[in-house]
């Protein structure tokens, strides 16, 4: 019997949009007795906070930022930009760079290994581990402080110079530009944003062997020109060292992102990409936020699982990284439409995306940091016990992962502020940045600022989104 | 019963682990033969269907913490019908076709004798039909009515935790008796806010008492403070079971809007499972009354079950984690697992159980079990099992807030509990 005397539950107020016919499962296991555990997260906490005043604050502060570059004079910007020092490029010739990637291969090698016959819990097992909060989630921001690491342990460099020694059949066409990059991104967001069951050990184990086996073998057809235009891991590290205040070779700290304000000739599809990387992880909040469950039609108390939101994530996702990419070129034209320089759309929009760069960050800084906190706890249990055989190679013997920080208000109010200090601050910088670029495009400061007022005010409008986004409520 | 006494025993993580190690090695010593009436030395592998992510994360990671830490325990009592436990654990992500995923890699990857240990309705109404054609004995650890109500199959047993239609209906005699019969109710607008308005409306009449206005929040709402005006003067008990991130703004607001004014309040822990109480703008609800289905905060009666129960998962008498206090652990759903466990062991030990063709008797052995005795396999207290709708039976603690502190008031008898069967699963063929 049904208690519910055939009054079955109805979705209520949350409105429905076109993707219901894809959620009729969802709705099916609506329609039964049911117990609830939509837990209390930090956001419980969060909610109580005065977040609207701050949102407004944030905003604030870039609004004022961007007044600044109004009032300051160019030479202030071109002393605090200008390249004064010979800047060390990534490179994957060295052979000490090759002696690292190989280490750094054997160890992915072995952690696949412990994928496939590992543990079988997630948070019990290296390889998911160290795929997402090592990799994923600590090494960009690693990279964005303090330069190009992943030039020393990317897993292929090395196994490719023992294998191919700089050998390679064919050119990879100039032509294609970093589209296979994007490509292969994209491709590894759809896996671990909108797959029912990323972490698993086994499917990562397959997915992320599988996609050094491609790496490998195009890499092997290509050169490491692949590993510069086709790998999309290799060409988000790349960027995201641009943005490190570390100067190479010298005892002293630069403006973060100078190098960005000099980087010409990257092309469109390096653009595109610094674009797409704020998209997704825009995105990546997003679609945890009871907004965007209402648009879905999903109810976030009763979140049905990643296999009832599969489609319109990934339709979701693919519409970030395009609408965003839109919206920030429309922004650079009409800047460019203002002083009359249309034509010098496509060198402007190159440039000034790359200031996009510590935006990204900012969000990933954000959007990470409270389940880097867990997370990492997990890998250091995983560590003193790799194999899950009742081993304690650190010393620990009853390690119990904890919480607790996220039921206290003082401590979750800290790190809203650090989350919110990364945006604003991210924004700022690159308010700063592009500021920089345009004079350089542009000459005048008068054009520059003129020219710059829709970025500046998409800057501002994307601060106080990315607030929102910290303050939302979540489903997950 | 385990002899061990509750002095004696050291929590350790690592005793799940190296049990499998340490029985294999220690049986080769002559004069230790800690499973010796086996007739196979092999484990009895116990496939966790766990919540390791997706929304059920958090409790996920308790469920785990309790499933880890009884399987040792049962190992030092002699496993299980002499076979020592492996916990093989698969995330569910907490999504229904992941779920079902689950239980067929436990059936043709694992090969394991059992599945067990699902929470989320959805997951469990998704993996039970798997669990069924694959003929696995599939035992959840829901709170659903989803067994008891007829939906699934013969395969799927709830003997650890009570259903939600049995808790909300144990209730309402106290709620009438002691707080009020004029009850209205807030709750969210869907299917769990939905069963809480009619189990307990059908259950508060059958005591005298009725209620007086279902206020249905919809679920994205963030503030309620336009909700409460329409609350009648008359309101003698408010019935709350508001869940999620905004119901810390539900109780400030609530308790901005009556001050100390307020008629007695009723809600099920649900909405503050591993929230601590002293958290600010919870000062509100000092005073008022929830459903525990086992008292987080040990009693001045505690039993040597319950300090037992809390020392193996490593809770401290505030329900939080021994090592950080203000970790505060799922504790009144969790005891599920603990007993769950325990109730598989006698089952199998009653039926004899072998190996995988033994399944089926297992599940037999399981529905011919009635009366559960308090003790440390089950901590929560006495309970009945119901062979025929698969769903256990047992009290309900209704805690008040005191001093920052549930304090029990009331425990239920389990007759409270009690409905008409909806279904006879044994007349279900295997």
């Amino acid at each position: 019997m049904q208690e519910n005397n055939g009054k079955l539950p109805v979705r209520g107020r949350v409105r429905m949009k076109p993707w219901k016919w894809c959620l009729s499962a969802a709705l099916f296991f609506s329609l039964y007795p049911v117990a609830s555990f939509a837990h209390v997260s930090e956001r419980a906490l969060v909610l109580l906070l005065p977040t609207g005043f701050y949102t407004r604050f944030g905003a604030g502060a870039v609004a004022l930022t961007i007044i600044l570059t109004l009032l300051v004079p160019p030479r202030v910007f071109r002393f605090l930009l200008a390249m004064d020092h010979p800047v060390r490029r990534a490179s994957t010739s060295g052979v000490q760079r090759n002696i690292t990637s190989f280490a750094a291969f054997l160890i992915f090698a072995f952690l696949i290994a412990l994928g496939m016959w590992g543990p079988r819990d997630p948070l019990v097992n290296l390889l998911p581990l160290c795929v997402f909060t090592l990799w994923w989630i600590c090494l960009p921001l690693l990279q964005a402080l303090l330069g190009d690491i992943w030039a020393w342990i990317n897993p292929w460099s090395g196994p490719l110079w023992l294998v191919f020694r700089g050998r390679h059949p064919f050119e990879l066409p100039q032509r294609l530009g970093h589209w296979p990059a994007l490509a292969t991104y994209l491709l590894a967001s759809v896996y671990t944003l909108t797959d029912i069951a990323p972490d698993d050990p086994t499917r990562l184990a397959w997915v992320a062997g599988g996609y050094w086996l491609f790496t490998f073998a195009m890499a092997g057809l290509f050169g490491s020109e692949w590993l510069r235009r086709g790998e999309g891991f290799s060409v988000f590290f790349n960027l995201i060292a641009r943005i490190t205040p570390l100067a190479f070779g010298q005892l002293k700290l630069n403006f973060p992102g100078k190098r960005i304000v000099d980087d010409v000739g990257l092309g469109t599809s390096v653009a595109v990409f610094s674009v797409a990387l704020l998209a997704l992880g825009s995105f990546d909040g997003l679609n945890e936020t009871f907004w965007w469950m209402g648009q879905i039609g999903i109810n976030p108390l009763a979140f049905p699982g990643r296999s009832a939101v599969t489609l319109p994530n990934r339709v979701g996702l693919f519409a970030a990284v395009i609408l965003l990419n839109l919206a920030f070129a429309f922004c650079v034209w009409i800047g460019l439409a203002f002083i009359g320089r249309s034509q010098d759309f496509h060198n402007a929009f190159c440039r000034l995306a790359l200031t996009i760069l510590p935006i990204a960050m900012g969000y990933h800084l954000a959007h990470y940091m409270t389940s880097a906190m867990v997370s990492l706890q997990y890998l250091v249990a995983a560590l003193n016990d790799p194999l899950h055989s009742g081993a304690a190679l650190l010393g620990l013997e009853d390690f119990y992962v904890t919480t607790g920080f996220l039921n206290q208000h003082h401590i979750v109010e800290r790190i809203w502020f650090i989350q919110a200090g990364a945006i604003v601050g991210s924004h700022v910088i690159a308010v700063i940045l592009s500021h920089g670029v345009a004079l350089q495009v542009f000459g005048s400061h008068r054009a520059a600022i003129i020219s710059q007022m829709p970025v500046a005010l998409f800057m501002v409008l994307y601060t106080y989104f990315g607030l929102w986004l910290l303050a939302s409520p979540v489903a997950l | 019963m385990v002899s061990k006494k509750i002095s004696d025993f050291k929590p350790s993580r690592r005793k799940v682990l190296t049990g499998m190690a340490a029985a294999g090695a220690t049986t080769a010593l002559p004069g230790f033969v800690p499973f010796v009436q086996a007739q196979s030395s092999e484990p009895i592998r116990i496939g966790f269907q766990v919540h390791r992510t997706g929304i059920g994360a958090a409790y996920g990671r308790w469920y785990d913490r309790t499933t880890m830490a009884a399987a040792p325990v049962i190992n030092d009592m002699g496993g299980l019908n002499g076979r020592p436990v492996e916990i093989i654990s698969e995330d569910d992500g907490t999504d229904p076709k992941r779920g079902a995923e689950v239980v067929e890699k436990f059936a043709t990857h694992h090969n394991t004798d059992i599945a067990y240990g699902t929470l989320f309705s959805h997951v469990v109404v998704g993996s039970a039909p798997r669990a069924g054609e694959l003929k696995m004995p599939y035992f959840v650890v829901s709170e659903g009515h989803h067994v008891a109500s007829g939906m699934l199959n013969r395969w799927t047993l709830q003997p650890g935790i009570t259903d939600v239609k049995s808790q909300v209906q144990a209730m309402a005699p106290f709620v009438a008796d002691n707080l009020g019969k004029k009850v209205t109710m807030i709750f969210p607008d869907y299917a769990f806010g939905h069963d809480h308005r009619d189990f307990f409306s059908a259950a508060i009449e059958a005591q005298g008492g009725e209620v007086i206005a279902k206020l249905a929040i919809p679920p994205t709402e963030t503030s309620f403070t336009k909700y409460f005006p329409q609350i009648p003067r008359e309101t003698e008990v408010i019935y709350h079971v508001m869940v999620g991130p905004a119901v810390l703004t539900f109780v400030k607001e609530m308790g901005e809007f009556f001050g100390s004014a307020r008629p007695e309040i009723f809600g099920f822990i649900d909405s503050l499972e591993a929230v601590d109480l002293a958290t600010p703008g919870l000062e509100f609800l000092e005073g008022t009354y929830f459903w525990e289905g086992m008292p987080r905060y040990a009693q001045e009666n505690q039993s040597e079950y319950d300090k037992f129960y809390r020392a193996a998962i490593g809770v401290d008498n505030n329900g939080a984690s021994v090592s950080d206090p203000k970790d505060v652990s799922t504790f009144a759903h969790m005891f599920g697992c603990w007993e769950t466990l325990h109730t598989i062991k006698a089952g199998m030990e009653a039926a004899g159980y072998q190996g995988t063709s033994d399944r089926a008797k297992l599940v037999e052995a399981v529905e011919a079990m009635t009366d559960m005795a308090e003790s440390q396999a089950h901590p929560q207290g006495a309970k009945v099992f119901n062979g025929k709708t698969h769903q256990v039976f047992g009290p309900q603690y209704i805690s008040q807030v005191q001093d920052g502190r549930l304090v029990v008031q009331h425990k239920t008898a389990l007759e409270d509990g009690f409905y008409p069967d909806e279904v006879d699963y044994t007349t279900q063929s295997f």
